[in-house]
C-alpha cells in the first residue's frame, strides 16, 4: 500500500479587506491507498477550505502560505490551473453536501455521468453509456436504464447523491474527497450511502478524505480520524484511538456534546463559548479560552503535536511531561462495546 | 379531557391542494395529547409532516379537519381563537429552526423581546427593561446584547434570543421546530442544555420536533413517531427505545448512528417495507400507554 496523498505543513489564508484570515494552519497528514480518513470539526474550522484547496477550487484571494501537497508522488502545490484540470476527476474527485447543486437540473443524469467518462477516456459514446449504466448499477440504483433518462428533480435525495458518487468515481480516481456527503439525507438513507462509499472505495482501493461535523457518522466508516479546530489538526489517530482514548480536551468536548452518548445521564456536556475568529488570531492555543483545563502556557505558545502511539498525535500541552496530569472526563470512560 | 391535559390534537388533518388532481396530505388524521409540564417529542424523517403539525398547533393554518383544544378551549375554531387571542399568544410560543428568519433584521435584540412583552401587556414601564435583562441572563447572554441586531451575533446566540423571547411571556406550551438542527454540535449541546434548565425552572409543556432521535430521546418524556402525515407509534421514551413495536420505528432506531466505531461497524439498518402500513387505521393502545398504528 502506497501513500496517495500527502499534505505537509500546509497553511492557507484568505486576504480580505479586513485582514488575513488564517483558515488552514500548519496541517499535515498522509493518506494511504484504500484508506478512509475522516476530518471532523465544527463549521468554520477550515475542513472544507482544506479540501477545496486540495483540488484548487478556492477563490483568488486564497493564498498558500506554506507547505506542500503531494498527489501520487507528484508535488502539485505549484501546478497551473491547466494541469490541475487534468487531475480533477481523473486522480482526485470531490463529492459535495448538496447533490442538487452539483447536478445540472436540466440534463438527464445518464448524460451527466457519460459526460464525465468521455472527458477522461478515449472511448465511443456507446461504450461510455454502457460504463455509465454499469456505474449506476454499482451504486445500487434500481432500474438503471429508466433512471438513465431522468432529470435530477425526479430522483430522491439519496438517489441523487448516488448519481453524484457515480460521476465522481467515473474515471476511477485515486482519491475521493467527500464533503459532508450525507448531511442533507435522512438517517435511514444516510447509512446506505455511507456503506456504499465504504464498499466501493475498499474494493477499488480509492483513498477517501471524508469531511463531517458529525462524529457519529464518522464512527462507521473511518479508519483514521483527524479533529480540526480553528484551522489546525488538534488530534489525529485511528478511529479506536480517537473514540476510546481521546487526549485533546476539544475532542473530549465534541464527544461529550453528542446526544447519543448522554442517554444514561441525560446530561450533555457542552463546550462553553464559541469558536474563535481566524482574523488575526492571538498567539497560543486558540482553544484555550474554551478549555477548562487550559494551562498558562496555552495563552502564550501554540502546543506542538505530541506523539502518543505511532499513529496517535494530539496538540495539547497536557501531554507535555511537565504538565499536571488531568484525567479525561468521567463520561468518556467506556470500554469498546462489543 | 382531564385536568392534566394542556393540549389536545384530535383527528387533525392538514391538506394542501397543489392542483385539481393533486392534494398533499401533509398531516392525515393525527391525535395526541400533551400534559402540563410534559416534554413531548415528535420525530420523523424529512417530509413526514412534523413541521406542519407545529404550525397547525400554533394556528398558522386553518385546519382541513379535526380539532385542537388548549386548556379546555377549542382554539381551532376561529371565533374562539379570536376571543382568546391574547391569552393564546401569551401561553403558546414557538421557536423555529432558522433564527435568522424568525427575528426581524431591523429590530435590536431588546426591541424584538420588548415587542412581545408589550403586545401581551406584560411588564409595563420601567419593569420592561429589568425583565429583558433578566431574560437575557437566563438564556446565557448579557446586557451587551441589547443593542445588537440579529446579523451581528452568531447563530447560537440568535437562537438564544429567540428562546428568550419565547419564554418571556411565561407560556404554558412551548413548541420548538428543530431548534438546534442548524447549529454546530458544541452549540447544539449548549442550546439543548438550556432547554433542560429552562423547562425545569419554568415548568412549561414542550412540543419538541426533530429528525434526530438522539436529541428527542435526551429531552422527551413521551415520543411520537411520524411518517407520511400519520403517527405510527406513541409511547414513553424508554418504552419506545427498549420495546419498539412498529416496524418503521424499529428501522428508524436501527439507523441512529453512535460515536462508537466497534458497534457502528457491525450495525445493520433494518429494511422497512412501506406496504406493511395499512391504508387506513388509527392508533391502537397495544400496551398501557403504548400506541401503535394499525
Amino acid at each position: 500500500m502506497g501513500t496517495v496523498l500527502e499534505v505537509t505543513d500546509y497553511s492557507l489564508s484568505f486576504d480580505t479587506p479586513e485582514g488575513e484570515i488564517q483558515a488552514v494552519r500548519n496541517v499535515g497528514f498522509a493518506l494511504e491507498e484504500g484508506e478512509i480518513l475522516a476530518v471532523v470539526g465544527e463549521s468554520g474550522c477550515g475542513k472544507t477550505v482544506l479540501c477545496k484547496s486540495l483540488l484548487r477550487l478556492l477563490p483568488k484571494n486564497a493564498v498558500v502560505k506554506s507547505g506542500q501537497v503531494t498527489l501520487c508522488g507528484e508535488d502539485i502545490t505549484a501546478y497551473s490551473e491547466r494541469r490541475m484540470r487534468s487531475l480533477r476527476g481523473k486522480q482526485i474527485s470531490m463529492v459535495f453536501q448538496d447533490p442538487m447543486t452539483t447536478l445540472n437540473p436540466t440534463i438527464p443524469i445518464g448524460k451527466q455521468i457519460t459526460e464525465a467518462i468521455l472527458k477522461h477516456e478515449k472511448i465511443g459514446k456507446q461504450a461510455a453509456k454502457a460504463q455509465a449504466l454499469e456505474l449506476l448499477r454499482r451504486m445500487e440504483i434500481d432500474h438503471p436504464e429508466e433512471r438513465f433518462e431522468m432529470q435530477p428533480h425526479l430522483l430522491s435525495g439519496g438517489m441523487r447523491q448516488r448519481c453524484v458518487l457515480a460521476i465522481a468515481l467515473a474515471s476511477r480516481p485515486k482519491v475521493l474527497v467527500a464533503d459532508e456527503p450525507t448531511t442533507a439525507l435522512d438517517v435511514t438513507v444516510q447509512t446506505k450511502i455511507l456503506d456504499l462509499i465504504l464498499s466501493t472505495c475498499k474494493e477499488s482501493g480509492i483513498a477517501v478524505l471524508f469531511i463531517s461535523h458529525d462524529l457519529n457518522v464518522v464512527a462507521r466508516i473511518a479508519d483514521r480520524v483527524a479533529v480540526m479546530y480553528a484551522g489546525k489538526i488538534v488530534e489525529i489517530g485511528t478511529a479506536e484511538e480517537i473514540f476510546y482514548d481521546p487526549r485533546h480536551p476539544y475532542t473530549w468536548g465534541l464527544l461529550g456534546a453528542q446526544p447519543a452518548l448522554a442517554v444514561q445521564t441525560k446530561q450533555l456536556h457542552s463546550i462553553p463559548g464559541i469558536p474563535p475568529s481566524l482574523l488575526n488570531p492571538p498567539a497560543g492555543d486558540l482553544f484555550a479560552p474554551r478549555n477548562e483545563h487550559a494551562l498558562a502556557i496555552d495563552y502564550e505558545e501554540m502546543p506542538p503535536l505530541f506523539q502518543i502511539t505511532p499513529t496517535h498525535f494530539a496538540a495539547t500541552w497536557l501531554l507535555h511531561p511537565n504538565a499536571p496530569s488531568i484525567e479525561p472526563p468521567a463520561f468518556l470512560k467506556r470500554g469498546p462495546r462489543r | 379531557m382531564n385536568e392534566e391535559t394542556l393540549l389536545e390534537v384530535r383527528n387533525v388533518k392538514q391538506y394542501f391542494p397543489i392542483s385539481k388532481r393533486l392534494t398533499i396530505r401533509a398531516v392525515d388524521d393525527i391525535s395526541f395529547q400533551i400534559k402540563r409540564g410534559e416534554i413531548f417529542g415528535l420525530v420523523g424523517e424529512s417530509g413526514s409532516g412534523k413541521s406542519t403539525v407545529a404550525r397547525s398547533v400554533m394556528g398558522l393554518y386553518r385546519l382541513t379537519g379535526g380539532e385542537i383544544w388548549f386548556q379546555g378551549e377549542k382554539i381551532s375554531d376561529p371565533k374562539i381563537y379570536r376571543k382568546n387571542r391574547r391569552y393564546i399568544q401569551k401561553n403558546m410560543q414557538i421557536i423555529f429552526q432558522d433564527s435568522a428568519a424568525a427575528l426581524n433584521p431591523r429590530m435590536t435584540v431588546r426591541n424584538s423581546i420588548a415587542e412581545l412583552l408589550q403586545a401581551c401587556g406584560l411588564c409595563p414601564g420601567r419593569e420592561l427593561d429589568i425583565r429583558i435583562n433578566e431574560l437575557l441572563r437566563q438564556v446565557g447572554l448579557d446586557e451587551s446584547f441589547r443593542g445588537k441586531y440579529p446579523d451581528e451575533i452568531s447563530g447560537g446566540q440568535r437562537q438564544r434570543v429567540a428562546i428568550a423571547r419565547a419564554i418571556s411571556t411565561n407560556p404554558q406550551l412551548l413548541v420548538a421546530d428543530e431548534p438546534a438542527a442548524s447549529l454546530d454540535v458544541s452549540i447544539q449541546a449548549q442550546i439543548l442544555t438550556l432547554f433542560q434548565q429552562l423547562q425545569r425552572e419554568y415548568g412549561f409543556a414542550f412540543l419538541l420536533i426533530s429528525h434526530d432521535l438522539s436529541v428527542i430521546r435526551l429531552l422527551s418524556n413521551t415520543i411520537a413517531v411520524m411518517r407520511e402525515g400519520r403517527l405510527l407509534e406513541l409511547a414513553e421514551t424508554e418504552e419506545l427505545f427498549e420495546h419498539p413495536l412498529h416496524p418503521y420505528t424499529k428501522t428508524l432506531l436501527s439507523a441512529v448512528p453512535a460515536a462508537d466505531p466497534i458497534s457502528e461497524r457491525s450495525r445493520r439498518v433494518l429494511e422497512f417495507d412501506p406496504a406493511c402500513i395499512p391504508k387506513s387505521g388509527t392508533l391502537q393502545e397495544v400496551l398501557p400507554g403504548h400506541f401503535v398504528f394499525g
